[in-house]
């Protein structure tokens, strides 16, 4: 159950004036259901994901949230670019305060779902896209979260990529919901259960997520 | 084969959509129907629907399917309904679907098992698929994290940040610690030439003051620039770690103190290597009150934190003004003593160059390890200096703290 009760959320622009991306939002998300989120560029989805994973706060008003949200998962991971992939999974597992022997195991399962072979030891900045999000997606699954929050990250898998997230969410469902920002309808279709409509500020829920999506799709044409 | 179709909708007592092979849309195809992974029954998708043949997939529009569930079939809440067309291994897209729950049919009962948890159910559909390609990773079982301590949390923090950043720093360049190094030695190496030049502190490898030239030098030199290096480290300390802030734990100052700590260890380390190498080629080296150094350096230290967190809090989204702060901290190098001891300063500068705290924190390290020099510097106002900046460092960072978090 995430609730969000009337939050107000601008950001300034490098020209000082202010972008009012919500104003007033109320939600009332049930919990674990997997929740489908749709709407065009720039409309506001990627800023819902950092207030609800409360990496930005709102100006006003309140979210709160039966369960731990995971940050959001997506591109933009933070990784240093002369570092490698195990450098980022370690700094991730230090700063949970995993023991040493935690670690490991954990170190173990994200080189194994990632599955970038040799590349888990070299600097990001050698990466593809693909294996960013390949990493980045394997280090947030090694811990466990009530709500996993992925921001577009499965546009740039291939189809092992998929194989992989699908049997991810599939051991994880009924534990954990999925909160899945996408564009590919076909994904959210088959993962997510009710849906989120966001249009410039506006965010209309809908209990199946065929709706919105349906929504969505004649808004745009 | 190229199927196209959709799981519309699963109630208590309905299971409804359509699909069609696009290859062959004259001909219905058949499907087969699974409850909680289980064979429940087949049907073939023949009736009327005349929204896809508006869309023009279907020429007629005879491809739905609907499946009216006797009384004692009915669904419950948790039933997971999973429809593909026979033979294939894929489900149509919305497949598999949870059951709504009706509110007309009082049916809170599942006829296929008491509320099936959505995980066992989830268990049973997947074991239906053909073998997957890709077996997924087998994750231990981790013990419940423990709770952790607010202290514990920025402990776990600090020391992450640093490992990270010592490795991103040092770990990846061959010359890391040489070059981070460079800029002191280079000034201490400076003024023992400018003392050949100029035929006085016995040349370049001369005596000063009781002790090796170098040795002299290099307390002068290394103490302003732990100081300088702290503040300079602190500003861009904040910018460089926003793409950091996903981790919820970590907050602006860890990445200030990390960086802050790093610097000032880099410069006690190549004191202690430029004294071990005079030592051991039996050169002239003093530590008169070793004590009474350590605390005029950490002031030092705190001064640089306190100024450098006030500086790149009110810096950190304007890039004009951190390029106007490093252009004024520049004359520092030379009006701080590094290069000079308080005691002679000329006459005519003394009055105002005497303000300086950092001046002060400087001669101080000079005084402390040198028998035979006495510094004319000032604890208390050093002291002052160092607690107003932490205090106004502080509360700038508190306060702005919102504003710098939100990228």
């Amino acid at each position: 159950m995430i609730k969000v009760e009337g939050v107000y959320k601008s950001y300034l622009l490098p020209s000082g004036k202010r972008h009012q991306v919500y104003s007033d939002l109320w939600l009332n998300l049930p919990g674990k259901t997997n929740i489908g989120i749709v709407g065009h560029n720039g409309a506001g989805k990627s800023t819902l994901a950092r207030l609800l994973s409360k990496i930005d706060l709102p100006d006003s008003g309140k979210i709160t949230c039966d369960g731990l949200i995971s940050p959001p998962i997506g591109l933009q991971s933070g990784f240093l670019p002369t570092l490698s992939g195990r450098d980022a999974a370690k700094f991730a597992c230090r700063i949970r305060g995993d023991s040493p022997q935690t670690q490991k195991l954990r170190l173990q399962y994200i080189e194994a779902l990632a599955d970038i072979g040799k590349f888990f030891d070299q600097p990001t900045k050698v990466y593809s896209t693909g294996m960013r999000a390949r990493l980045a997606f394997a280090i947030s699954m090694a811990y466990d979260y009530e709500y996993y929050l992925i921001d577009e990250l499965t546009a740039v898998g291939d189809e092992s990529f998929r194989q992989r997230s699908d049997a991810v969410f599939q051991a994880k469902r009924g534990k954990a919901s999925i909160i899945l920002i996408s564009h590919s309808m076909e994904t959210l279709r088959q993962w997510c259960d009710v849906g989120l409509y966001v249009n410039k500020g506006v965010v209309k829920y809908f209990d199946d997520i065929n709706e919105a999506i349906s929504l969505y799709k004649k808004e745009q044409a | 084969m190229r199927i196209i179709g959709h799981l519309d909708r699963v109630t208590a007592s309905q299971i409804r959509g359509w699909a069609l092979d696009a290859d062959a849309a004259a001909l219905p195809v058949q499907l087969e129907v699974r409850i909680n992974g289980h064979f429940f029954s087949t049907v073939v998708a023949e009736k009327p629907r005349p929204d896809v043949a508006a869309k023009n997939l279907h020429p007629t529009g005879n491809c739905g399917f609907v499946i009216d569930l006797q009384p004692d079939q009915q669904l419950g809440a948790a039933d997971l309904v999973s429809v593909r067309v026979v033979g294939m291994s894929r489900d149509l897209s919305g497949s598999p679907m949870l059951c709504k729950p009706s509110t007309t049919t009082g049916a809170s009962r599942s006829a296929f098992g008491d509320a099936v948890a959505p995980s066992q159910a989830a268990a049973g559909e997947e074991s239906t698929h053909p073998p997957s390609l890709f077996t997924l990773p087998a994750l231990p079982t981790f013990p419940a994290p423990p709770q952790r301590t607010s202290f514990r949390i920025f402990v776990d923090s600090f020391v992450a940040l640093f490992l990270r950043t010592m490795k991103a720093r040092f770990g990846t360049q061959r010359f890391g610690y040489f070059l981070a190094v460079l800029e002191p030695l280079f000034y201490i190496v400076l003024m023992r030439g400018s003392r050949l030049l100029a035929g006085r502190g016995g040349g370049f490898l001369g005596e000063e003051a009781g002790v090796d030239g170098f040795f002299y030098h290099a307390i002068g030199i290394i103490s302003f620039f732990i100081f300088m290096r702290v503040f300079n480290s602190c500003l861009g300390a904040i910018n460089s770690t926003t793409a950091l802030f996903n981790y919820r734990q970590l907050k602006p100052i860890d990445s200030i103190l990390v960086t802050a700590v790093i610097e000032v260890g880099l410069m006690l380390t190549l004191f202690s290597v430029i004294v071990m190498i005079l030592v051991l080629i039996d050169h002239k080296v003093e530590a008169d009150d070793l004590l009474m150094f350590l605390t005029a350096a950490s002031l030092l230290f705190l001064l640089g934190v306190g100024l450098g967190l006030l500086a790149d809090v009110y810096t950190a989204k304007s890039p004009a003004l951190r390029k106007f702060v490093e252009i004024i901290n520049r004359p520092l190098l030379f009006m701080s003593g590094a290069f000079f001891t308080m005691q002679d300063l000329p006459a005519v500068i003394k009055p105002y160059i005497v303000w300086n705290p950092i001046l002060h924190g400087v001669d101080l390290c000079r005084g402390a390890l040198l028998s035979a020099y006495d510094s004319p510097g000032d604890w208390i106002y050093l002291l002052t200096w160092v607690l107003a900046s932490l205090w106004f460092g502080l509360a700038a960072y508190r306060r702005n703290l919102y504003r710098l978090t939100q990228a």
